[in-house]
């Protein structure tokens, strides 16, 4: 699949045909496809002509993942990023069936993330990006500077929160930031949220250690979204007051989780799932830029200096020579179906924690793929090979904003 | 105690129900059940709740009566079964935690003479043994005496069975000490279920554990080491895992709120059990007590703590409260609440009784109450509790 590769799109004036079972429903169909629009939907799949995909594959929607750091080789983290790697990624995505995404940026000096916003906002000048890109999120720099929470950001660029300080951001993003994740534990950070809020930004409680009081009090001032869940904790934690419980519980917050299987272990995510509830969960890849590339050796996507990480086949990413996890090399499609087989979720359900649940949380309009003629093609047809321990999918065809990306 | 003779007129909302009803009994059964009607009713009111009476899987002693002490006699498991009803727990398990061979075994005798007499047989369905097969670790071991915890022995199992004539309901073991699984397979072979409690196990021990037969999880977040990693811990295995059915301490004691909400939504409600886990100080006044030789502290609130310190020491608060506490805290309804305090555990240790409220013909079974809602919480007020016909408290 495209892996190091450049993508390219295909000519969609011509009609194509697929067939395959819609995420779902209980009968195969085939689907029409002319210009980038749905033309027909037939019932049934024995019938007429068929250019990709079969009675057995699978016809799901597009998907919308809310936490991209880079992918196929492209960072966008730190002072080298150009708008064009928007471009890249977001084609890169789309040959997956990443319909829309969000950028993050990760804790880095001001004077950087200041950069890599104005990259953000100049690529969003560009059509097919903005068609993508529907806002930026900013994972840092107001998170929790201890060791632990703080994960893998950079202590010397962890700041406390500061509404002057995201203006700035926000400002060289041409307002575009759509959420910040914040540590509601840090001096102002409940003011902040509150101005966040009312700026018509998200908020999202990451990389933090709050305790039940901090986490309701942030909620209470509008916070919305708990940041990779499991993730971005103390390693050990006290069995009753940590940050996790009063997280889970609450309801007002929708939990985004990364479903790689590394990041949490299938009985914490199968946990995570039900207590949360499937209408309350965001699956998201928080893939780093090596996502998509061969296993082996990588410089780290930090750019720190002379830190390598090693891809294993497995889709492991680990700091060379440990067992230390080190980013995610998922691919969301694969979130879904992991999610599908180690959790209570249905396919259909799997499915709309990568689509339509987060574009409802962060306030997005978009379509992932009604499949009703004269809309705008979105469809992943794939073939799921179930005897795969990991269930890995066969990617037949992809229309992607109406673009034939597969 | 007294006999119900005469029709007594019995007014309250069924739990689940909208509406209120009369129950009418006559010579300790139910005569009629009807919507609520004029007449002044001899117990409740129209706001009044009527429930199945409650099953508490895991008691250790209450007002001062200690199931472990070697001066247990057959006469106090019945004066500690009457005390039970009167807070409207009909049935109830008593526990028996980890201490020498001799003390454990005098214990199980005395219950054991005590299940002689029909009353005490149809309110006790068994014994549990809450160790000694339990981890040696602190932490997980709790409360329990280190120099008694053992690995799993079939031969002392065995005499456990003798002397009791096989009447172990349930018995809690570590899935990683020792020999724990084929214990736990022998055990379950003998039909006494399995509890997973005070361990420190890992995914894989559990998994072991529930291939060989264990089916519940005791006190599920308690019995266990005070800090985990954060995914790597014996709590994700047995929350996730739809074989085991969880026991909870629901006195917002042993488990802070969020996190008994976060435990019933993973169980869901079929797979959970409340209990009370009383401690023999249970029902008695705040003050200074020993508990197994160590000086501790009942406060007003009913927190008994070892002296000078935080330290929790044991549970006294009564079931029905748990289940009010429950209802208010987690996803439950009451209806939910009060079965997994009757009838889930009541289908568990497949008990005769099925916890059933009132109906014409039945004998009756049932508990009246109000919930009184506070700022601070809400507070159950018990006002009749019918138990085999037989009117107590």
């Amino acid at each position: 699949m495209n892996e190091g590769t450049s993508v390219t799109m295909s000519d969609a004036s011509e009609a194509v045909t697929v067939c395959g079972l819609p995420v779902g429903s209980g009968r195969p169909v085939h689907i029409t496809v002319r210009n980038g629009i749905i033309e027909a939907v037939t019932q049934g799949g024995g019938y007429g002509r068929t250019d990709y995909g079969s009675r057995s594959s699978i016809i799901g929607p597009t998907l919308f993942d809310i936490q991209v750091n880079g992918g196929n080789g492209i960072n966008l983290q730190g002072p080298m990023t150009k708008p064009e790697d928007l471009h890249g990624l977001t084609r890169f995505l789309a040959s997956w069936g990443v319909s829309k995404w969000v950028p993050t940026l990760t804790t880095n000096s001001l004077k950087n993330m200041e950069h890599g916003c104005r990259v953000m906002a100049e690529a969003l000048q560009d059509e097919e990006v903005a068609r993508a890109v529907p806002g930026i999120h900013l994972e840092g720099p107001f998170l929790s500077p201890l060791d632990g929470p703080r994960g893998a950001h950079a202590k010397r660029y962890i700041r406390e929160p500061s509404l002057r300080d995201f203006d700035k951001l926000n400002k060289a993003s041409g307002g575009n930031v759509l959420y910040t994740t914040v540590a509601p534990e840090l001096p102002r950070a409940i003011p902040f949220v509150k101005g966040l809020v009312s700026r018509g930004v998200v908020v999202a409680l990451g990389h933090h250690n709050a305790s039940q009081d901090e986490i309701a009090q942030a909620v209470d001032a509008g916070a919305r979204l708990s940041t990779h869940l499991g993730n971005g904790l103390a390693a050990e934690l006290d069995r009753h007051r940590n940050p996790l419980w009063p997280q889970l519980a609450e309801d007002r917050l929708t939990a985004a989780l990364i479903a790689d299987l590394h990041h949490l272990p299938a009985e914490v995510l199968k946990t995570m799932v039900r207590i949360k509830g499937p209408a309350n969960v965001i699956l998201t890849s928080d893939a780093v830029s090596i996502a998509g590339l061969k296993p082996g050796m990588y410089p780290h996507h930090s750019g720190v200096k002379g830190m390598m990480v090693e891809l294993l086949p497995s889709g492991r990413i680990n700091l060379c020579g440990t067992n230390l996890l080190s980013g995610s090399a998922l691919m969301l499609l694969q979130g879904v179906l992991n999610a599908t087989r180690e959790t209570d979720m249905t396919l259909e359900q799997a499915f709309r924690c990568a689509s339509e649940i987060p574009a409802a949380v962060l306030g997005v309009k978009a379509d992932f793929g009604s499949l009703k003629p004269g809309t705008v093609a979105n469809l992943i047809v794939f073939d799921l090979d179930q005897s795969h321990p990991q269930w890995k999918p066969v990617i037949r065809a992809a229309f992607v904003n109406g673009i034939k990306t597969v | 105690m007294l006999l119900t003779k005469n029709r007594i007129l019995v007014r309250g909302v069924f739990a689940g129900a909208d509406c209120p009803s009369d129950v009418i009994l006559k010579d300790g059964r139910v005569e009629t059940v009807k919507p609520a009607g004029r007449a002044t009713p001899d117990v409740g009111s129209l706001t009044a709740i009527i429930a199945p009476t409650l099953f508490d899987i895991q008691i250790n002693g209450a007002k001062g009566i200690d199931l472990q002490s070697l001066d247990i006699t057959p006469a106090g498991i019945c004066t500690l079964n009457d005390f039970l009803a009167s807070q409207g727990v009909s049935h109830w398990i008593p526990t028996i935690i980890t201490g020498s061979p001799e003390n454990m075994i005098h214990s199980c005798a005395a219950i054991a003479e005590a299940m002689t007499e029909p009353r005490i047989k149809r309110a006790i369905p068994g014994i549990h043994l809450e160790g000694p097969y339990i981890s040696p670790e602190d932490g997980p071991r709790g409360a329990h005496d280190k120099k008694h915890v053992r690995n799993p022995s079939l031969a002392e199992f065995g005499e456990f069975m003798r002397v009791t004539q096989d009447r172990i309901a349930y018995i809690t073991v570590a899935p990683e000490v020792e020999g724990a699984i084929p214990f736990i397979r022998e055990a379950v072979r003998r039909r006494v279920r399995v509890a997973l409690g005070h361990h420190g196990a890992s995914a894989i021990d559990i998994e072991r554990a529930v291939e060989a037969g264990a089916t519940l999880s005791t006190h599920l977040g308690n019995g266990m080491a005070g800090t985990m990693n954060r995914h790597n811990n014996p709590l994700w295995p047995q929350l996730a895992n739809d074989r085991l059915k969880a026991s909870l301490i629901p006195d917002l004691e042993h488990l802070p709120e969020p996190v008994l909400r976060a435990f019933v939504r993973a169980k869901q409600p079929q797979r959970v059990i409340l209990t009370s886990d009383y401690i023999h100080l249970a029902g008695l006044k705040p003050g200074p007590y020993e508990l197994g030789g160590m000086p501790v502290e009942m406060l007003p609130s009913g927190r008994v703590c070892l002296s000078g310190t935080g330290y929790l020491a044991g549970s006294s608060l009564p079931l029905l409260q748990g289940v009010v506490n429950a209802m208010r805290v987690t996803d439950l309804t009451l209806k939910q609440a009060l079965a997994s305090a009757s009838s889930i555990p009541g289908r568990f240790f497949h008990l005769k009784h099925r916890f059933a409220l009132p109906f014409a013909g039945a004998v009756a079974n049932f508990i009246v109450f109000s919930i009184v809602k506070a700022k601070t919480g809400w507070s159950s007020k018990l006002k009749a509790v019918f138990i085999g016909g037989v009117q107590y408290g």
